[in-house]
């Protein structure tokens, strides 16, 4: 019996209404914040920021070019999902909390961006080119040794001459790994979608006997 | 606006001198205001400049 989408003698979904039903304290942000006064959350994150791996993570995040902004961000949104305050709260707190890791920064001396601009400006040239400087650039390759390398390659694979090449046929081209009978294609398969260079098992096994003589040539 | 243009918002605001308008009717007296987290950056880089001070004087005392 083949399985409809939808069973209209045995529905298989939630009931109507059954969410009001399930519990609600399941997350912590489905209870009652902890805290509602913003001096409070301030006093909190700063003492999970002041001398935490917490705290250390974020001035690496500051000295790897990700403004105050994204960390407050960061922070903030951790709160809600320990169920410390609320998403508007957590907005009404970003200032002092931005002006928070804004004193870290400086008392590290590290240089930072607060990232409240309105438009990022465009990427310029010399911006690519600092971040180009930062990162490992990739070392240049001896041609000579490449070439070595190649000639090493082909020899543990036997040479080019037993390697098949590559299909250049597209996705959907003859498949040169394929076995072919007779370089003929099947036109039926043809027409169901499958390339010439597709073999059943089947006809492989006839064409082989038909080869050997056990069967008679079609 | 999305939750991260928001907290751009609040920061600049804040940044601005702008305390949020209904956080006085919630709250009897806010703490952390932009001039209380002045006086705070003032004395934590004061606070860091002698103690460096103190150890150059520490340490060129140890090369006497």
């Amino acid at each position: 019996m083949s399985r409809q989408l939808f069973d209209a003698q045995n529905p298989d979904g939630p009931i109507p209404g059954e969410n009001m039903t399930s519990d609600e304290r399941n997350y912590p942000w489905h209870r009652s914040p902890d805290i509602t006064d913003s001096d409070e959350a301030v006093d909190y994150l700063s003492d999970k920021l002041t001398d935490t791996k917490d705290g250390f993570m974020y001035m690496n995040l500051l000295k790897a070019d990700v403004t105050v902004a994204a960390c407050v961000d960061m922070a903030v949104t951790q709160g809600i999902s320990d169920g410390k305050w609320t998403p508007d709260f957590a907005i009404l707190i970003a200032g002092p909390v931005a002006r928070l890791f804004e004193i870290m920064a400086k008392s590290y001396k590290i240089k930072y961006a607060l990232g409240v601009e309105e438009d990022l400006p465009p990427i310029s040239p010399e911006v690519i080119d600092k971040r180009l400087e930062r990162g490992s650039l990739v070392e240049p390759v001896d041609p000579a040794e490449a070439e070595a390398l190649a000639l090493e390659q082909e020899e543990m694979l036997g040479g080019n001459e037993d390697i098949p090449a590559f299909n250049t046929g597209g996705l959907l081209g003859k498949s040169p790994m394929a076995p072919s009978v007779n370089d003929v294609g099947d036109s039926q398969m043809s027409m169901d979608g499958m390339g010439a260079g597709v073999m059943t098992g089947a006809k492989l096994g006839n064409s082989i006997k038909a080869n050997s003589g056990e069967l008679p040539d079609e | 606006m999305t939750f991260e243009e928001a907290i751009r918002t609040s920061i600049k605001a804040f940044y601005d001198g702008k305390l949020p308008e209904k956080l006085s009717e919630i709250q009897e007296q806010v703490i952390y205001t932009p001039e209380f987290l002045d006086e705070i950056e003032q004395g934590v880089l004061e606070e860091k400049a002698p103690k460096k001070s103190k150890k150059k004087d520490a340490l060129e005392e140890d090369d006497e």
